[in-house]
C-alpha cells in the first residue's frame, strides 16, 4: 500500500491464530489486484489495452469501483478523476523545476473520466489514457479489512492503511479510539485528536510532497482541471461510516481548494476537520 | 469537529454506490441485492394439420397460452429465493396418429378438438452463495388433468482464477404420474410412472475481455411409462437414456456495442435419436436502453431405431411409434425480441416463426409440426 499500515484488533485465541494472517493476505491480494506497479493487476491490464480498440471485461469488485468513480465524478463536477494520474509524469518534485503550461496543456488532452467508454463490465480507455484506483482503494482496502474482521467475529478493533482509518469497534473497555491528525507544519506531531468507536477517519493532505518554487509552495494534489496543483487547503479530515466515503469527501474538498471546497463539505453534515494553507 | 446532522444528496449517492462493492456490503458475489418480478405472456399456435393428408379428426392444432410470473427475493447477504409459477392453458388437436394410405401415402388420424388442458407448474429455488462458489435447492410440482409431476434438483457453481473461470454441475430428479384420459374407442393405460434423473457439468471460460466459451454435457435417464398414452401405434421401450453435449461462444463488438451468440447442441440416445441443434443470435444495443435481437435456429433429427411413418396392425416388433417427435426431420426457426429499459424496469417482446420438414430420403411426418410464439412481459426491480 506504499505506506505504514497497522492492525489493532482485540482477538480470542482461535481468532488470533487464523484471522491476522487472512487480513494481511486480503490486503495484500487488493494491492496486487489493483497496483499500478504490478503488470498482472487489473489496472495494468486495463491501462494497457488503452488504445487498442479493444475492451476489456471486469470483474464485479473492479466494476464496482469504476461505478463509484464515475459517481465520484459527477457528483465532484469533474475534480475526482481516476484518469489524472498522468499529471504525476510531468510533476517533477525533485526537480523544482515547473512544467511549461504547453506540456501541462498536452497532458490534459489525456485526462477526463468522460473520455473513457465504461459499459459495465466492459471498459475501453482512448490511447494514451491511464485509470489510478490509487486515489480510493487504500480507503476501500480499509473498509474491506473491516468488512472481513467483522464477518469473523472481530467486534474491537483499529485498522490503519497508512492514514486511512477505519474503526471496528471500541478498545475492549468500550473508550473510544483517539486519532491523531497530522500538523501539516510539523507532521510528526498531531494538531488535533478525533475520537471514534465505529466508523472510518480519513485524510488528504497536500504536505506530504511539495516543492517550493520562487517563494511559491505546490502540492502534490492536482487539479485535473487545470493541470495545476490545488490553492488554499493544506489538509482535510473527514468522519463517515465508511474510510472510503470520508476519503472520498476530503479528496474532493482538497481539490475544490479555498474557497469553496469547506462549504461544500459543510453540507455533507459530517464530522471534519479542514486546515487552510496559511 | 464541525457536525451537522442532514446528508445531502451527493453524500446519498456516493453511500449507495459504495454499498454495491463487496468490500463493504460483505454480499457475496452474485446475490441479487433486491427483490425483482418478471411477467410472461405466451401465445403458441400450431399450423393448421394439413388438409390433404389428414382422413380423421381435427384440423386446428394446439393453440397453448401461457402465463409466466417469477420472483426473486434476497434473503440475508448470502442467499436468494426464486418462486416460478407457470399457468398454462392447451386447447386444440392432436395427432394421435399415422396409416398407410393409397399409393402408400401417409394419411393423419387427428383427435378430436375437444382437448382443452390445463397445467400448472410451481417451483421454488433457494440459491446460497460464497465469495468463490454457490449452491441451489430446488424442487417443484407440475399438474395437469392427467399428469403430475414432482422434481427437484441441486446445482452447484464454482468459480476460479479471479472468476475467469466457472464450472457447474448439477442434478435434477423428477418423478411423473400419468392418468391418461380415457375415451371411447381407445383403449388408454389407466395409470402409470416415469421417472428421470439427469446429471450436468458445466465449464465457462472467460477468454478474453470480450469472449466467453462455455461447454456442457449432460446425461440423463428416463425410465417407466415412456410410451405416449394418446397415439395409436405406440409402443416404446420402458428406458431412455440420453447424452447432451453443448458448446457455446459469447463475442462482445466494442466498435458497434452488440454481442454475437453462437450455440451448439447436439443430442444422442439409445433409441437411436440424434439430432444437432444451432442457434446464431445478434445482440445489438442502440444506446443503453434499446436492445434488438434476431436470432436464427437450425435444427436436424435422424429418426429412433423404432421409428416407422405407419404401422398396419399386428406388429411383429416390440416398440413402434409413429410420433413425428421421433421421425427424421430439420427445423429452422427465426426469432426477433426487442427489450426496452427504463430506470426500474424492462420491456419485452418476441415473436418466432417455426417450421419443420422431413429429412429428404424419407416419408415426411404428415403431423411435423410449424409454429407461431409471440411473447411479451416485463422485469421489475424494487431497490
Amino acid at each position: 500500500m506504499g505506506s505504514p499500515c497497522k492492525l489493532h484488533l482485540y482477538l480470542t485465541q482461535k481468532q488470533a491464530n487464523t484471522v491476522p494472517q487472512a487480513a494481511l493476505d486480503c490486503v495484500f491480494a487488493l494491492e496486487k489486484k489493483y497496483s499500478r506497479y504490478q503488470s498482472d493487476s487489473i489496472t495494468s491490464i486495463i491501462n494497457r489495452s488503452a488504445g487498442s480498440g479493444q475492451c476489456v471485461r471486469v470483474d464485479s469488485e473492479t466494476a464496482a469501483l469504476l461505478d463509484y468513480a464515475n459517481d465520484a465524478f459527477e457528483q465532484s463536477d469533474g475534480l475526482f478523476d481516476i484518469t489524472s494520474g498522468v499529471l504525476r509524469k510531468i510533476w517533477d518534485f525533485k526537480s523544482g523545476i515547473l512544467p511549461s503550461q504547453e506540456t501541462i496543456n498536452q497532458t490534459l488532452t489525456l485526462i477526463g473520466w468522460q473520455k473513457i467508454r465504461w459499459h459495465n463490465p466492459y471498459i475501453e480507455l482512448p490511447e494514451d489514457m491511464e485509470l489510478d484506483f490509487g486515489g480510493y482503494v487504500k480507503e476501500y482496502a480499509a473498509d474491506t479489512l473491516a468488512t472481513f474482521c467483522m464477518d469473523n467475529g472481530v467486534t474491537h478493533g483499529l485498522i490503519d492503511l497508512g492514514g486511512d482509518i477505519r474503526v471496528i469497534g471500541p478498545h475492549l473497555d468500550g473508550k473510544p479510539w483517539k486519532i491523531g491528525i497530522r500538523n501539516p507544519d510539523n507532521p510528526e506531531k498531531a494538531l488535533a485528536h478525533v475520537e471514534s468507536t465505529g466508523g472510518g477517519v480519513a485524510t488528504s493532505g497536500n504536505y506530504e510532497r511539495c516543492m517550493v518554487v520562487d517563494g511559491h509552495r505546490y502540492g502534490h494534489v492536482f487539479n485535473p482541471l487545470t493541470g495545476w496543483p490545488v490553492q488554499g487547503l493544506a489538509s482535510v479530515t473527514v468522519q463517515a461510516e465508511h474510510c472510503l466515503i470520508a476519503g472520498t469527501l476530503s479528496t474532493i474538498t482538497m481539490l475544490k481548494g479555498r474557497p469553496g471546497g469547506g462549504e461544500w463539505l459543510q453540507d455533507m453534515g459530517l464530522p471534519n476537520l479542514i486546515i487552510e494553507e496559511p | 469537529m464541525a457536525k451537522k446532522r442532514h446528508q445531502n444528496a451527493a453524500l446519498l449517492t456516493l453511500v449507495t454506490s459504495a454499498f454495491s462493492l463487496p468490500g463493504i456490503s460483505a454480499k457475496a458475489e452474485g446475490v441479487p441485492d433486491s427483490t425483482s418480478v418478471k411477467y410472461r405472456y405466451t401465445s403458441y399456435v400450431e399450423d393448421n394439420a394439413p388438409e390433404r393428408f389428414t382422413v380423421e379428426g381435427d384440423l386446428g392444432r394446439y393453440k397453448i397460452q401461457a402465463n409466466q410470473i417469477q420472483l426473486v427475493q434476497p434473503v440475508g447477504e448470502r442467499a436468494s429465493i426464486t418462486f416460478d409459477y407457470l399457468s398454462e392453458t392447451m386447447s386444440g388437436a392432436s395427432p394421435w396418429g399415422v396409416k398407410q394410405g393409397a399409393d402408400n401415402q401417409p394419411e393423419l388420424i387427428m383427435s378430436g378438438a375437444s382437448i382443452k388442458e390445463e397445467r400448472q407448474d410451481v417451483a421454488v429455488r433457494l440459491k446460497v452463495y460464497d465469495k468463490e462458489s454457490s449452491v441451489s435447492f430446488m424442487g417443484g410440482h407440475s399438474t395437469e388433468n392427467d399428469y403430475k409431476a414432482v422434481y427437484g434438483g441441486l446445482e452447484n457453481e464454482l468459480h476460479f482464477n479471479q472468476k475467469n473461470t466457472t464450472v457447474k454441475s448439477g442434478l435434477k430428479v423428477s418423478i411423473d404420474r400419468i392418468n391418461p384420459t380415457q375415451e371411447e374407442g381407445q383403449s388408454r393405460v389407466s395409470e402409470e410412472e416415469k421417472n428421470s434423473t439427469s446429471y450436468s457439468i458445466g465449464l465457462a471460460q472467460v477468454l478474453n475481455p470480450s469472449a466467453i466459451v462455455q461447454v456442457g454435457l449432460e446425461y440423463a435417464q428416463l425410465s417407466g411409462y415412456l410410451t405416449d398414452p394418446y397415439k395409436l401405434q405406440d409402443s416404446r421401450p420402458d428406458i431412455r437414456k440420453q447424452t447432451i453435449a453443448s458448446l457455446g461462444y459469447r463475442q462482445f463488438i466494442t466498435s458497434t456495442d452488440s454481442a454475437f451468440h453462437l450455440d451448439y447442441r447436439s443430442y444422442t440416445d439409445d433409441w437411436k435419436v440424434k439430432s444437432h441443434t444451432i442457434n446464431v443470435a445478434w445482440y445489438q444495443n442502440f444506446g443503453s436502453r434499446h436492445v434488438i435481437v434476431p436470432s436464427i435456429r437450425l435444427y436436424s433429427q435422424k429418426k429412433a431405431k423404432f421409428y416407422g411413418v405407419y404401422f398396419e396392425g399386428g406388429e411383429a416388433t416390440e416398440y413402434f411409434s409413429s410420433d413425428y417427435r421421433l421421425s427424421s426431420y430439420e427445423a429452422m426457426s427465426y426469432k426477433l425480441k426487442y427489450i426496452k429499459y427504463f430506470d426500474t424496469w424492462s420491456f419485452t417482446v418476441a415473436g418466432e416463426r417455426y417450421e419443420s420438414e422431413g429429412s429428404s430420403g424419407e416419408i415426411e411426418n404428415p403431423a411435423l409440426v410449424s409454429f407461431t410464439r409471440w411473447t411479451v412481459g416485463f422485469d421489475i426491480k424494487f431497490d
